[in-house]
């Protein structure tokens, strides 16, 4: 047996299959019968649930989220990265969601026209100070996660959002999210994740939620977006991100 | 897995505070009572919109097998008004001769 869910719905299954006859052939209760049934049901749905769990131990979850945050860690250290990260939507990748540090902290965020190459330092723009580190963040593989790319509405991004950090990842409990012209505020109701590392990662990248929230965002809106500010309490994690404008609409 | 436990949970609420509420009443038709128990469970996997996508297939399948029990119901309540007898009735009546033979009640 994999899980509790699983365990669960096996006793629950057991038991109301058990109680059916039971209660039909010896104890002549209809009421009971009835009782049998709905431990069925029950049962039966507590033990899909269970098999749509992953089979990963969170432990081991944990330590490649870590062990690949200190590579990214030590790799923006190393370089003197102190620019914040732009997270791309796929279509200006090639591939899934990713972030662009720029190399040179310039007072602009990078302007991309089209999809950069697949290498992890790129030239993004026609300057040649505008090169930038290419790198996957925890938010790169979310896209997977959801059925349909979601709409730009800030409730289809808070239904999207929700559906990640509450119902795929168990981080949050909700999700609100404020769009206006070229600023988002996202509100992440209970988050898990409440360590701060203060690490050359998270200033530049945001913490995992942010992260997450930032690339779902632009993915939903196909633009570029910034994590401008992040505020993380127990209650709720605060975050605001900058949208930036896409090549045609300058 | 907090979305989960409040499945489970609410479900669990519901069909239980059903069964209560049968009994008080004296209700003895059991096809009402796994009709109610199908519409509350489709209810509430329609509510549950935030479940991942694996999890909303996965109740659908449960879905898909409780409403062929509707179904059975349905149909044996068709056979019952045209030909006068219900099979699901003759069924139950067979399996508790049976059992009772076996058991010597």
């Amino acid at each position: 047996m994999k899980n509790r869910y699983s365990q669960l719905g096996l006793a629950l299954l057991l038991a109301g299959l058990g109680l059916m006859p039971t209660a039909y052939l010896l104890l002549r209760s209809i009421p009971i019968i009835a009782l049998g049934i709905s431990l069925v049901v029950l049962g039966a749905t507590s033990l899909v649930l269970g098999r749509t769990r992953p089979r990963i131990p969170p432990e081991l979850s944990s330590l490649l989220m870590e062990t690949g945050l200190e590579n990214v860690n030590s790799l923006l250290e190393e370089l003197g990265l102190k620019a914040k990260g732009a997270y791309l939507p796929s279509h200006l990748t090639g591939g899934k969601p990713r972030a662009i540090i720029p190399l040179h902290s310039n007072p602009g965020y990078p302007r991309i026209a089209g999809p950069l190459q697949q290498r992890l330092i790129v030239s993004f723009g026609p300057d040649p100070e505008d090169i930038g580190l290419m790198t996957t963040t925890p938010g790169s593989s979310i896209a997977g996660m959801l059925e349909t790319r979601p709409g730009s509405t800030s409730d289809e991004i808070a239904t999207a959002l929700t559906t990640i950090l509450a119902g795929s990842l168990d981080l949050a409990t909700g999700v609100a999210v404020r769009l206006e012209e070229s600023k988002a505020t996202v509100r992440v109701s209970n988050p898990r994740l409440v360590e701060s590392r203060n690490s050359w990662a998270e200033r530049s990248l945001g913490s995992p939620t942010a992260s997450i929230v930032a690339s779902v965002l632009a993915e939903a809106l196909g633009k570029p977006v910034v994590i401008q500010s992040e505020e993380l309490t127990r209650r709720a994690n605060l975050i605001e991100l900058e949208v930036l404008q896409a090549q045609d609409e300058q | 897995m907090k979305l989960y436990d409040n499945y489970i949970i609410v479900l669990a609420s519901l069909l239980l505070t059903t069964t209560v509420i049968f009994a008080v009443l004296g209700e003895t038709r059991l096809d009402l009572c796994f009709t109610v128990y199908l519409i509350e469970t489709l209810i509430l996997n329609e509510l549950c919109i935030y479940l991942n996508p694996r999890a909303r297939r996965s109740l659908n399948a449960v879905n898909y097998v409780l409403f062929a029990g509707f179904l059975v119901i349905v149909a044996a309540k068709v056979v019952d008004i045209i030909w006068g007898y219900n099979p699901l009735e003759l069924l139950w009546g067979i399996i508790k001769a049976k059992a009772a033979e076996m058991l010597g009640i």
